[in-house]
């Protein structure tokens, strides 16, 4: 079954965001999809807290897909941050990255990130890896059991 | 001499029978045989052979030849007259033989005496020669009144005058000696000779045989008679060469050592058992304001600060005690010394004993260290400084690195994402639009995403060559063949159309930096694949050579190769010699490798021709190069 919620997308590059949303779209998922564009509003989106205290409760998202290079707090702090929580501890993270710094990929892990996918320059491989990524998490993998 | 008596007794038998049978001739002189034959026993038998002689023939005239014959009858007072004289003729004769004998045989004794005291004298003499010769002493005497010298036979050996001329007479033996000493001898001499008084002095001769000097050492006294006139003068020469020239040596050895000490720059002072001062040299006298003068005789503790003084006089009676000869002081702590002007100065020390006639004296050497001791502190100072500056230096290339590092991270972050945008618009605009696009629109459009694609690709170079020199080398021992294999697979499979003959030495290994190898192996290999692209049998050679005592591990091809005059820019960044419509690619990948074998303490190097290959060996240091990096 193909998960309805949403997807939360972290990224500070509208090009990217707006290619991104592209691929998705582009791979059929029906998803609504948030954008954030740093790592402190991905957490006050996430927490309901800050400028998204109002947001509605409508549970956390079916997967994020995170950069690491962000303004604020990086991607890998607010990896950290999801962890070291109760409420956001099994949530599915994928960091999506230009970066292929094996320290990354290393801290990634560390932190428990669900996956790590490195994204390529060219559009094509790009919109394909997306397109995969998206239909592998909404709908082949299984989500952990909601509480 | 009892023959000589027989003979004595025989005689007088013999003349009485000869004169029985003359005696018609020699009557009547009864005595004619008979005196002679007395004469000659007395000769003969000395005093007992004449008186037996004289009696017999006393008897033997009387009976048989004084009338009358055959008896001893006798009344011519005439005879008997004669009887009394030829006795007493005969024992004249027999007493003057005597004492002629004794007197012959007291002769003989005394020569014979005379005989053996002449050997002795000759023996003595040639003693007194051989003494002479050995002690090198000669001794002269000059009896003035004769005015006649004479020379032992050593005087001529010492002076070198020929032994069969006469001795040299005063003052012509002047000759032989230096104007100095002659001055001073002719003194010596002159007032032995006036005032009698005994002398004695050293002159120096020479030689005239060779020229030689000698030293002599002279003396002379003179004799007086019993009316007090000088009339005799004596004396010894001897040949002191040798003991002038030990002093000479000595005394010069002396004055070179003072030389020294008073020359030395450092402090040389001596102090007796009592800590006395004995010897002050200038340099000590420099170090403490004191003149040896001043110095000598005050106690040692003088020069030394008051709160030391009670351990260095225990330091010096431990050293006493210890037997040793020499030592460095100071092993137990600073030593200091106080200038009269009160001030204290750090010194370096050695302390040495010995025993001179006797007496204990120890001998410190010291050195005035005030102006080393700043240096030290000076060097000591600067070390610091040295060693916060690497300090900071380090801490400062440190963060440049990171910055690079960050830099570099940027670069890989930041300038993909505008890549991926411009392909990606690119493409959406193709996607979206491409119907309405006409004539070239689309093939700038891909020209645009093909630009972003080798952005991209020197992006990713780029990031390859900032790594290679950047964090901490991990060495492992790897295997070069089973890597260079399974690389080779990899390729293969990336190209199934191309069949490359290829062909790798088992056994290549090495200890290094695992992924930094695979780097340099993918690198190597990745162009050895792509420049036998054109060839109608590509072939790869993977092996290991040994030469110039080193181990290189070669990639060899029979591809493009290259031009040797170019073969410098082969490992610089961005450098090609192929265009990319030839052989694609962004020349980074050797720069990579090269930057990794310089990390490994490697060496690199590449042989090609063009159009018929090329070769890439490289070594491998078990032991990597340091880098600052690596903090």
């Amino acid at each position: 079954m193909i998960s309805t919620k949403n997807i939360l997308l972290v990224k500070d590059n509208p090009q990217d965001e707006m290619l991104t949303l592209r691929a998705l779209r582009r791979a059929n998922l029906a998803n609504h999809i948030d954008v954030v564009r740093d790592g402190q509003q991905a957490l006050d989106y996430l927490f309901r807290e800050g400028e998204f205290i109002e947001r509605e409760d409508l549970g956390l998202p079916a997967m994020v897909l995170l950069d690491i290079g962000l303004p604020r707090l990086s991607g890998l702090e607010v990896l950290e941050r999801l962890r070291s929580d109760m409420r956001t501890k099994l949530l599915p993270v994928i960091i999506l990255t230009s970066s292929d710094e094996e320290c990354d990929r290393l801290k990634s892990y560390e932190n428990h990130a669900n996956s790590f996918v490195r994204k390529p320059v060219d559009f094509t491989e790009f919109a394909e890896s997306v397109g995969r990524l998206g239909v592998y998490w909404l709908a082949i993998n299984e989500p952990p059991p909601g509480r | 001499m009892n023959a000589r008596l027989a003979l004595a007794v025989l005689l007088p038998i013999v003349a009485c029978v000869v004169q029985w049978l003359l005696w018609d001739m020699f009557k009547p002189y009864a005595w004619f045989l008979f005196i002679p034959t007395v004469f000659l026993s007395a000769w003969v038998g000395g005093l007992v052979g004449g008186l037996v002689a004289t009696v017999i023939c006393s008897l033997l005239a009387w009976y048989i030849f004084i009338p009358p014959v055959f008896s001893f009858s006798q009344d011519n007072p005439a005879s008997v007259f004669s009887i009394v004289i030829f006795i007493f003729t005969g024992s004249l004769f027999s007493f003057f033989f005597d004492q002629l004998q004794r007197s012959k045989r007291r002769a003989n004794e005394a020569l014979a005496t005379a005989e053996s005291a002449n050997e002795k004298i000759s023996q003595l003499y040639q003693k007194l020669k051989e003494a002479q010769r050995l002690a090198s002493v000669g001794n002269w005497a000059w009896d003035i009144q004769s005015d006649t010298h004479i020379w032992s036979e050593e005087v001529y050996h010492i002076y070198g005058r020929d032994p069969a001329l006469p001795p040299a007479v005063y003052p012509e033996v002047q000759e032989y000696f230096t104007p100095e000493s002659w001055a001073e001898l002719s003194a010596a001499v002159e007032k032995s000779l006036s005032k009698g008084v005994p002398y004695e002095c050293d002159a120096e001769i020479i030689r005239p045989s060779n020229c030689s000097r000698r030293w002599i050492a002279a003396r002379g006294e003179a004799t007086r008679d019993i009316n007090g006139n000088i009339v005799n003068l004596q004396g010894t020469v001897q040949d002191i060469t040798e003991r002038k020239r030990v002093e000479q040596a000595l005394r010069e050895s002396e004055e070179r050592l003072a030389v020294i000490i008073n020359s030395a720059m450092d402090g040389v002072i001596s102090v007796d058992e009592q800590q006395r001062i004995r010897l002050f040299n200038p340099a000590a006298g420099q170090m403490f304001g004191l003149s040896m003068a001043e110095a000598i005789g005050q106690p040692l503790s003088r020069l030394i600060p008051e709160r030391f003084h009670s351990a260095h006089e225990g330091h010096i009676r431990n050293f006493a005690h210890t037997g040793m000869t020499a030592r460095r002081m100071g092993v137990l702590g600073e030593i200091s010394g106080i200038r009269t002007n009160g001030e204290e100065f750090s010194v370096e020390a050695s302390i040495s004993q010995s025993t001179i006639a006797g007496c204990k004296l120890f001998t410190v050497i010291l050195r005035d260290i005030t102006e080393r001791k700043q240096a030290q502190d000076e060097i000591l100072r600067l070390n610091a400084d040295l060693e916060r500056r690497v300090i900071e230096r380090t801490a400062e290339l440190t963060a440049a690195n990171r910055e690079l590092d960050s830099f570099a991270y940027a670069v890989a972050h930041d300038l993909r994402a505008p890549l991926r945008a411009m392909s990606g618009f690119s493409h959406a605009l193709q996607e979206d639009y491409g119907h309405q696009l006409q004539g070239e629109a689309m093939t700038f459009l891909e020209q645009i995403s093909l630009a972003s694609r080798k952005m991209s690709d020197l992006v990713d170079g780029l990031l390859t060559l900032s790594r290679s020199t950047s964090g901490g080398l991990q060495y492992d021992l790897v295997d070069i063949s089973a890597l260079s294999k399974r690389l080779l697979v990899e390729l293969a499979q990336s190209e199934h159309e191309r069949h490359v003959k290829v062909e790798v030495e088992a056994g290549l290994q090495a200890q290094c930096d695992a992924r930094m190898v695979e780097a340099v192996m993918r690198n190597l290999l990745g162009n050895a694949w792509k420049y036998t692209a054109h060839v109608a049998e590509p072939s790869i050679r993977v092996y290991a050579e040994e030469r110039d005592n080193a181990h290189f591990f070669c990639v060899a091809d029979n591809g493009a190769g290259f031009d040797m005059a170019h073969a410098n820019r082969l490992f610089k960044p961005f450098q090609r010699l192929h265009r990319q419509d030839e052989f694609p690619g962004i020349g980074i990948g050797l720069a990579t490798v090269q930057r990794i074998v310089n990390r490994h303490a490697g060496a690199i190097e590449a042989r090609g021709e063009l159009g018929k290959g090329a070769t890439f060996c490289f070594t491998l240091s078990d032991t990597p190069v340091a880098l600052a990096q690596e903090t």
